[in-house]
This record gives structure tokens, sequence and C-alpha cells, in this order.
């Protein structure tokens, strides 16, 4: 075997880890709920309280989503700067960019998990009457919109690396516009809530298996750019060797 | 065409585009003064009538649109970002009016809707060959907006407010794909690169991307020590800071140092895999004797997702409460306490599949070094783990040896495996890039 051969099967390996590793995270986004609920009749507790308390299955799982697509940025990032050198791609400032994008995921899954917009709701916002007057959200409960303004400000970056790959930046979108409700039931006040038809399965399993669902759309879109690269350095090896 | 700006026009060519092309220029125009006067009377109503609201919608505007001229952004993308951030300005005020900060947080959804104005200078001056032409389309489209937004506010109100930015947005989007299909190159890579992001020759040297992913790996490893430094030396920091004893931070099931463990051997779990995959790939390139059955390493990548479950779970207590004390198995043993044995279970188990990973770890030097430092760590933090607490209460510092020596002992023993794993991957990956460049480039399979 060659060396343009052994790349070729290289590239092919990574393609289907990328795959089987989407694969595994939408089996394990099935299963999550699945477990809970089947957890709650074993137990005979009432559904929701699985969903509700911090610290459960759903929200565990949440913050290693965020984590595992913070890597997923990593990796991008990193096969982004392998193809640079290689000549593949133009060279610019989108590497760096994916390293603030993990960031940010890294600092999501540690929010995920210790709820820091909680404590800048109690500590900041509550304590110097800051966004304290709706008559719909938690009062100073507006630091997951902060955090969403500032994730908004990478977007462009993002449609920019992923806008190569059509199904990529659709799930990106999908993942986002899936991220504005989930945003509003957590910071809407429980008066409010609960004068929601079955607000529970709202306030509750909704919110939490749709966050686990929006972290789905944003690691499937970073793996099929992942994919879609991969592909294309393997069709510039084609081309090369037919040359 | 190597005109300059300071050419006279007259002494220009005149410049072919359909009319579609400034008639988007115009539109942009009008659609940008919607925006930044329908922020305007946004924040004057909301926040405060002071000369501080235009200010800041200027800078913040200038801002943005300087931002623009840098950031290779696409055209729709652009667009449609910029009226998100109008919207979330406008649910912002409707929900906490006269709130604090409002005024900055509206200023940073100010500058991202002013990115596209910088953006569409970039997009567009190719088109027109100048930039006083394209600022000759842009503004008129501007004064027709601004004097729109002064006419439908007064005559609408708060809806126009509403909904304007919106309706001018739909017929950009709407219009922008037909004045993309007669100029093409408004749909290329905004960047240096070329359709499909493809710019230069393909290299096909596997070296590059052999040598990129152990060189990662490498610096992967050295975070990971790190960070098992820093994240309990920061808990040891919170507890002087906050006055209360580093125990209670060790304690519990929601601490960092437990969330970190179990990331961490979530990692581990990952490092198995690709090991598993390298192992197969090694194999296929190199011959069975390069690699043991990537079986092996499946094996560990499911135990030590197992791991980080029970880590979070404590799914170890729940079989000791559930199951091993009720029938009164192993409650018997001295010095562990009633039934508490799974960790002595989960270790047995693990030394065992470990001698079919012998072969692999005895191949990469160092790494069967720190794969036998994980197993001394984990098996002295099982021991004191399962101690009554009785006996450790006798010890010096008895809170230190339950809280903080079994916390940060698990997350060294984490680290030591995630090490010896991933001496494996890069020393796999060295191998194969060693293998593949002693081979000749142009050897027939």
């Amino acid at each position: 075997m060659n060396q343009p051969e052994a790349l070729d099967r290289i590239l092919a390996r990574l393609q289907g880890m990328a795959r089987r590793f989407g694969l595994f995270l939408v089996v394990v986004c099935l299963l999550v709920p699945v477990a809970s609920l089947i957890y709650a009749r074993l137990t005979d507790q009432p559904w929701w309280r699985l969903f509700r308390a911090e610290g459960n299955l759903t929200n565990w799982w949440s913050s290693m989503q965020l984590v595992a697509l913070a890597l997923l940025a990593w990796a991008n990032g990193w096969l982004r700067g392998v193809m640079e050198q290689a000549g593949l791609l133009a060279t610019g400032p989108l590497r760096r960019a994916w390293t603030a994008v993990g960031l940010g995921f890294v600092f999501l899954s540690l929010d995920e998990s210790f709820n820091y917009h909680e404590w800048l709701r109690d500590e900041l916002f509550r304590a110097q009457d800051l966004f304290t007057h709706s008559r719909y959200i938690i009062p100073g409960d507006v630091g997951l919109y902060l955090f969403f303004l500032v994730g908004l400000a990478l977007v462009p970056f993002l449609l920019a690396e992923l806008r190569d790959r059509l199904p990529a930046a659709r799930l990106l979108i999908a993942g986002l516009v899936l991220s504005v409700p989930l945003l509003v039931i957590d910071s809407l006040q429980d008066r409010v809530m609960r004068q929601w038809w079955s607000w529970r399965f709202w306030d509750y399993f909704f919110e939490e298996q749709g966050e686990i669902v929006a972290e789905l759309l944003f690691a499937l879109a970073f793996l099929v750019l992942i994919h879609h690269r991969l592909g294309l350095w393997r069709q510039a090896l084609e081309k090369d060797r037919a040359s | 065409m190597t005109a300059t700006d300071t050419t006279p026009i007259d002494a220009l060519p005149r410049y072919r585009v359909p009319l579609r092309v400034p008639l988007f220029a115009t539109l942009t125009g009008l659609h940008l003064a919607i925006l930044q006067f329908c922020y305007f009377f946004t924040l004057l109503i909301n926040v405060t009538s002071t000369y501080v609201t235009y200010m800041t919608v200027v800078i913040a505007w200038m801002t943005g649109t300087l931002i623009g001229l840098w950031l290779p952004i696409g055209v729709t993308p652009a667009l449609v970002v910029g009226v998100v951030a109008y919207y979330a300005v406008q649910l912002l005020v409707a929900s906490d009016p006269l709130g604090g900060l409002v005024l900055q947080v509206a200023a940073l959804g100010v500058a991202v809707t002013g990115l596209w104005a910088g953006r569409f200078f970039v997009v567009l001056q190719p088109l027109f060959q100048r930039a006083d032409r394209l600022f000759f389309h842009e503004n008129n489209g501007f004064m027709v907006g601004v004097l729109g937004v002064f006419v439908g506010f007064t005559l609408l109100g708060k809806p126009f407010l509403l909904w304007a930015p919106l309706a001018s947005l739909a017929v950009l989007v709407l219009f922008y794909p037909w004045v993309a299909r007669a100029e093409p190159q408004l749909l290329e890579e905004p960047a240096t690169a070329g359709p499909d992001g493809l710019t230069g020759q393909a290299v096909a040297d596997p070296g590059r991307l052999l040598n990129g992913g152990w060189r990662a790996l490498h610096r992967f490893g050295w975070w990971m020590i790190a960070l098992n430094i820093l994240v309990p030396a920061g808990i040891f920091v919170q507890a002087a800071v906050q006055e209360v004893g580093y125990w209670h931070l060790f304690w519990g099931e929601d601490n960092l140092i437990t969330w970190f463990s179990a990331m961490q051997l979530l990692l581990v779990a990952g490092v198995a895999w690709l090991n598993a995959e390298t192992a197969a790939e090694a194999r296929r390139l190199q011959g069975v004797e390069a690699a043991a059955h990537p079986w092996i390493w499946w094996i560990f990548t499911a135990g030590f997702i197992f791991l980080a479950l029970d880590e979070q779970f404590r799914i170890h207590e729940q079989v000791r409460d559930e199951l091993l004390k009720p029938n009164g198995w192993f409650t018997h043993l001295h010095h562990i306490r009633p039934g508490d044995v799974m960790f002595y279970f989960y270790f047995i188990v693990g030394v065992v599949l470990a001698v079919r990973l012998w072969s692999e770890l005895r191949r990469f030097s160092g790494a069967l070094a720190l794969f036998g430092a994980a197993l001394v760590v984990a098996g002295a933090v099982i021991v004191v783990d399962a101690l009554p607490e009785s006996e450790v209460a006798h010890w010096p510092w008895p809170r230190f040896w339950s809280s903080a020596y079994e916390e940060i002992g698990e997350n060294l023993a984490e680290m030591f495996f995630l090490l010896a794993f991933l001496k494996v991957l890069t020393g796999r990956l060295k191998g194969m890039q060693q293998f593949l460049e002693a081979r000749d480039d142009h050897e027939p399979a």
C-alpha cells in the first residue's frame, strides 16, 4: 500500500468515526428520557420528578454532552489547522475562533451543572435591582439570555464555516431556534408557567429534553462539517492520484 | 479595470450591472435605516430619551460596521443575525424596561445588527468598482428609510417598531437570490477560500495528519495534568476565601470535583475508543502483529462509561443498600463497611481485563508504568473508601482521608489511566507514521 492509499484509508476511518460518534450521541439522547421514564415507573415516582431536580440523568448528560461539543469544536479547529497546512483550506482567523467556541461550551457545561446563571441572578441582578421588574420573567433571571447573546456573536463565524455544507448550517440554525423557547421557559415565573396546559411537561420534560436535543443538533452540525471536510480531502486526493 | 476612488466618475467607462444590483443596494440602505431608527425609538421609549441613547446607538452601530468589514460572514446570515439581535433587544426592553443594564446589552445587539452594514460594502463594492457609486444607491435607500420610519412610527406607533424590520428583512432575503443569480460572485466564499473551501493542491502525505494528530493528543495530555492540579487547588483556595472547611467542598455529589471526575472518566472512555479505532486501522495497514484485537479497547470504553455513571449516580451505593445489605452479603468483613465491596469488585474485573491489555501497553514506552500507577492509586483509594468510619476517625486529619484524599485520589487514578491510554494512542500514531514514511510513495498495493 502506498502513502496516498494509506491516507485515503485513514481519512475514511475518520469519517466512519464521525458517523459512529454521531450515532452514539443520537442513541444516548433517545435512551436518556426512556431510561428516566422507566426508572420512574419502576420506583413508583411521578415521571416529572425525574426531570425536575438538578443532578438528574438528563441534566448530567446535558453537561457531559456540552463537554463533548467543546471537544468537537476543538477537533474542528484541529482539522482546519491540518488542512490549512496541507494547502486544502485558506489560512485565516477561523481556526482560533473554534477555540473560543470550545471554551464557550465548557462554560455552558459548568453552568449546566453549577447554575452560574442563578448565582448571577441572586448575587448580581437581584442585589443591584437589575432586570427585576418584568411581569413574566423571574426577577433578575436573565443570565442565560446574556450567555445566548454572547453566543450569537459567534454564530456568524460558525455559519461562515458551516456554509460549505448546507445540512450542517441547517442543523446549527435548528439548534439555535430550539434554544429560544427553552431560554424563555427557563426564565418564566412559576405563576405564568402554571397557567399553561400540562405545565409540568413544558417546565420539566420539554426544557430538559429540549436542551439535550439542541446540543445534539449542534454536535451533529460539527460532525457533519468534519465528515464533509474529510470527504473533500479524499476527493482532492483522488484527483491528485488521477493526475 | 484599475480605477481608484480618486478617478473622476465621468472618466470611467459605464459600469454594467443589472438593475437589480443597485436596487439591492438601495433596499439594503432602506433596511439599515429602518433597523437603526427602530433601535433608536425603542430605546428612547423604554430606557432614556437623553443624548446617551443616540450616542449609544451610533457608536455601537459603527463598531459593528467596523467589525463587519473584517468578519467573513455570508449575506443571508448577516441579515438574519442582525434582525434576530434587534428582536432580542425588543424582548429585553419589554421584559425589563428602565433596567440598569438594558442600554449596555442593547448596544451589543446594535453592534451585531451593524455587522451587515460593514459586510455589505465588502461584498458589493467590487461590483460597483467605486465606493461612491455604491454609497449613492445605498444612501438613497437610507434616506427613504429615515423618512419612512418617522412617518410609519407617527402613524402606527409601536407596532411599526415591531413589524417593519421583519418586513424589510423578508424583502431583502427574498430579493437576494435573484441578485445573486445575476452576479454569481456574490455567492462565493467571502474569505480567500474557493468553492467547497478548497484552495490549494491536495497533499497526499499521511504524515501531516498523523503527526498533527499525535502532537495534539500530546498537548491534550498536558492540559489534563494541569487541570488535575488546578481543580483541587482551586477548591482549597475557594474554601480559604469563603472561610469554610475544605471537606465541605469535597463531600456530596454535586460538587466540582465529582463533575470533573465523571467528565474525566468519559474522556478515558473516549480515548479507549480512539485506541479501538486506531488498533483496527493499524492491523489493516501494518498487519495483525501491529496491535491487539480492538475488542479489548471496546470493553474498556464501556467500562469507563459505566464508571462515569457510577461516579455521578452512586450505583455502587444503591447495590450495597438495596441488594447486599438486605441479603447479608459481604456484611461481616474486617476493615470494610457492611456491603461496601462494589469498588473491590470493579477493581478485580478491571485487573483481570488488564491482563489482555498487557501486550498493548508494553509496546509503548511509559504506558505500562502509567497504567501500573493508576492501579496503585485506585487500589489505595478503594481501601480507604471502604474502611468503616470508626477506623478512619482514629487517624490524624480524619476529614482529609474521608473527603479530599478520596476525591483527589480518584481523579489522579483516572488521570493516570488517561495518560496511559494516550501513550498507546500517540505511540501507535507515531508508529503508523514511521511505517508509512519508510515505504516508497509509489509502491503498489
